[in-house]
Parts: structure tokens; sequence; C-alpha cells
């Protein structure tokens, strides 16, 4: 399982490139796609089919100029973008994204998703809290709170995929899913882990903390240029990553009805990831009550009563 | 061990920003940055299961919720929080005797710090520990946190 270190190295460059390329992509599908439902073209100036798109928006965002509010706590209100950043990429480092194409295996890689993503919480909070605006300030608390709450359901959800895997380990996991994928006898975490991911990745029907008509932009309303396109960033590589693991947790990661390969994979992922975007342009926003109650009255019971289920199946 | 080095040092500066900074909302964020390097020394250690299980309960679970009371009294309320930090020197003095003394005993100690080898599955090892060996205590444990914080909720709403 130790591999050597440039082995290693060239393979989180590889992974990195890609997120990076996969979340600048993944802004244009949206748009595009949004289009589609809309019935309208999305972008489609730039390059054939707007496919340049994501290279004219990188330097657009990379040529503005950095604006640092007086208002603002210099050290934190800089700090936060960064976060955002590094939580959103530390993920990748235990996807596997075929039998041997992954960084690390973990044996405790569960738990280390959970770790990470617990962290990126940070970021909307400082972010919210130092830019002294209301509406970051308002977009940060909600964030936070909606942020908190989702994680027990997701982490409950968790466990049962754990339990039935008998295994910490992603690539373990996948491996448990050779004959039957986890949708099917986790279907009810399945479906808990899909509707908290789209709180996690602060996505309609869940966007809150952003809520344009009434927060202007949430957390990143003072935030400009480079360090906007962190956060801009962080969430499409954040939402890929949650598209890979749904993909890893519950549709059997590399496995495919013929040749198992990375690119049974990256269709599982591309998938998961167009109905998100689906999801997005379909649904209208909660209210923060129902958000909330959401969370603590359905989503945890319905994921507690899972773990229950699945302790007994495999107790049997 | 310059990389214990390099988590140690911003480690200790942190800490002592958690008491030092005025700004309570700064101490606290200091304390989430303190927390997630302790768990790094853990990593170090190879404890990952504890490392990583430190930064989702500390990091991500209460001091996340410490940052949240903050903001919400600091900014929403309007009301200011400073932090005193009354008997700087006297809790300097007793941290002080503290080290001194941890390093007297372990010093002269007779105890074994040879490492031993880990169980082949560590996750097994500690989940039979926790949840077969010691389930009792476990499960004690559990109904206290549940009972603190049933009476934290009764003594903040007692008005209604």
């Amino acid at each position: 399982m130790a591999q050597p270190i440039f082995q290693t190295l060239w393979k989180t460059g590889v992974v990195f490139l890609g997120a990076l390329t996969a979340a600048a992509y993944l802004v244009l599908a949206e748009r595009k796609f949004a289009g589609y439902f809309q019935e309208r073209y999305g972008p489609n100036r730039v390059g054939p089919f707007g496919l340049l798109q994501p290279l004219a928006d990188a330097v657009k965002l990379l040529l503005k100029e950095e604006v640092i509010f007086p208002q603002a706590s210099r050290g934190l209100y800089l700090a936060a973008p960064v976060i955002i950043g590094v939580a959103a990429l530390l993920p990748l480092a235990v996807i596997p994204f075929s039998e041997h194409f992954y960084i690390a295996d973990l044996p405790v890689a569960v738990l280390y998703l959970l770790a990470v993503g617990s962290l990126s919480t940070y970021g909307v909070l400082l972010g919210g809290w130092s830019s002294n605006s209301k509406y970051a300030l308002l977009g940060g608390l909600r964030s936070a709170a909606q942020m908190v709450s989702y994680e027990i359901a997701m982490a409950l959800a968790l466990v049962g995929v754990a339990l039935m895997a008998q295994s910490l380990s992603l690539v373990k996991i996948v491996q448990a899913q050779q004959s039957l994928w986890f949708l099917i006898p986790q279907i009810l975490g399945f479906v808990v882990f899909l509707i908290a991911a789209f709180a996690e990745t602060n996505r309609l029907p869940f966007d809150l903390p952003e809520a344009e008509s009434e927060l202007v932009a949430g957390y990143h309303t003072e935030y400009s240029a480079f360090k906007f396109a962190m956060f801009f960033v962080g969430e499409y590589i954040h939402l890929f990553i949650v598209g890979c693991l749904v993909t890893v947790l519950y549709l059997g990661g590399w496995y495919g009805p013929w040749k198992p390969g990375p690119h049974w994979f990256f269709l599982k992922t591309f998938l998961v990831l167009f109905f998100m975007i689906w999801v997005r342009w379909t649904y209208p926003r909660f209210r923060f009550d129902q958000l909330m109650r959401f969370s603590w009255k359905v989503l945890i019971p319905v994921a507690l009563l899972n773990l229950l289920l699945t302790s007994l199946w495999m107790a049997l | 061990m310059w990389i214990f080095w390099l988590i140690a040092i911003p480690l200790v500066l942190f800490a002592l920003g958690v008491v030092l900074s005025k700004n309570l909302f700064r101490s606290t964020i200091y304390l989430g940055a303190t927390l997630v390097l302790t768990a790094l020394i853990y990593l170090l250690l190879h404890a990952e299961l504890l490392g990583f299980i430190q930064i989702l309960l500390y990091t991500g679970g209460v001091a996340t919720l410490l940052v949240f009371a903050i903001m919400l009294t600091q900014r929403i309320v309007g009301e200011d929080i400073t932090q005193q930090s009354r008997g700087l020197v006297g809790g300097a003095i007793a941290s002080l005797a503290v080290l001194l003394i941890l390093f007297f005993f372990l010093g002269s100690s007779q105890l074994d710090f040879s490492v031993r080898p880990y169980p082949e599955n560590l996750n097994l090892a500690l989940g039979k520990n926790l949840f077969v060996t010691y389930v009792l205590p476990f499960e004690v444990l559990s109904v206290l946190l549940l009972a603190a914080i049933i009476g934290a909720i009764v003594m903040a709403r007692r008005d209604r």
C-alpha cells in the first residue's frame, strides 16, 4: 500500500489539475443545462458551443482589481477563501477513481471525509464575520446552522454504508459493491445522503446562505477578483466531490455491467451531477425554519431508522 | 522530527492566542486552529482515528457552535463581549508549574515508552473495546452527556 513518493506526487498533480478542470467545466455545464431547461442556449459566444467560456471567466476573475474593504478584519478576511479552497480540495486525497488510481487508501477514509468537510464551515463563518457586512453575516450564520445540522444526517447515512462494507476505507467500500450496489440495500441512506449533499453544497432548494433575492450573495458578498474565485471554484469542486462520493458510496464506483474501470466512475459521477443541476433549476427555495425542521425532524430520524435496519440486517 | 516542530510551534502560538486575544471571536477561531494542529500531532503518532475524530467533533462541532453563539450575540444582538484575561500572571505560574511537574515525573518514571505494534485491524480492535468490553461505561457516559444537554436547555429556558 505504501507507494513511492514520486508516484503519490504525480497522482496528486493529476487529481488536482483534473479537479480544477472539472470544476471549471461544471460551471459551464451548469450554465448550459440551465439554458436548455429554460429553453435558451446558454453561453455560446466564446469558442464552439461556449467551450472556452471557463477560460474567459478565469482570466476575467484573475485580472480584476483586488479590493479589501477598510472595515474588514484583514487577516480573517483573507483566511476565509483559503480555508474554503483547501477544505474543498482535501477530500480528493481519498477518492478512488478506479481500482488502482487513488492518492491514498486511508483505513479511516470515511471519518477523514467528515472531518475535512466540517472545516469548510469555518471558511463560510469567517467570510461572513470578517466582511463586517450584514448580508455576509446573515449568510454566514445561516450557512453554519445549515451545515452543522445536515452534517449529522450525512454522517448517520455514511455509518450505514460503513456497516454494510464492514470497513471505513473507500476502496474496500467499492469492492464490497461488486455484486450489488449499496443503492439497493441502502436506499433510505442514499436518499438522506443525497438530500444532505444538496444542503452541504449550499445549492437550491437549500441555498439559503446565498439566497440572492434576500442576501445579495450571502457570505461572499464582499469578496471580489481572486478571492471570489476561490469561493466559486471551491463550491464547484465541492459539488464535483459530492458527485464522486455518491458514486463511490452508493453506485458501485468503478464497477459497471462489463469491464470495470474509471469510465464507469466518471459516467456515474456525471449522471449524479446532472441530476443535481437538474434539481437546482427545477425547485424553488425552502424557508429557513422549514429547512431546519426538515433536517432535525425528518432527515435525522430517517437516517437513524436506516442505521437500525442496517444493524439488524447485518446482525442476522 | 522537523514536521513535529512545524506543527508544534504554531500550535503553541495559536494556544497563546486563545488566552491572550482580546476579541472573543478571534479567540475561538484560534481555538479551532489549535484543535486542528493537535489532531495533526495525533496523526504523526499514527492515531488516525483519534486525529480525525478530534477534528470532526471538536473543530467541526464544539468550536463551530462556539463561533456561532458568539456571532449571534456580538453582531446581531449588539452586545460586545471582550475577553478579560484576568489573572494572567497567576495562570502563567500555574501552567509553568504543571510543565515542570510533568517534566520531572516523566523524566524519572519507569514507564515503558517503547512503540508497540498496532493490532492488524485498528478500527476493529478499537470498536471491540468500546462496544463490547467497555460498553457499560460508554453508555453511562452518553447518558451523562444527554442529561447535561437537557439540563442546559432547562436552565436556558427557565422563563418559559
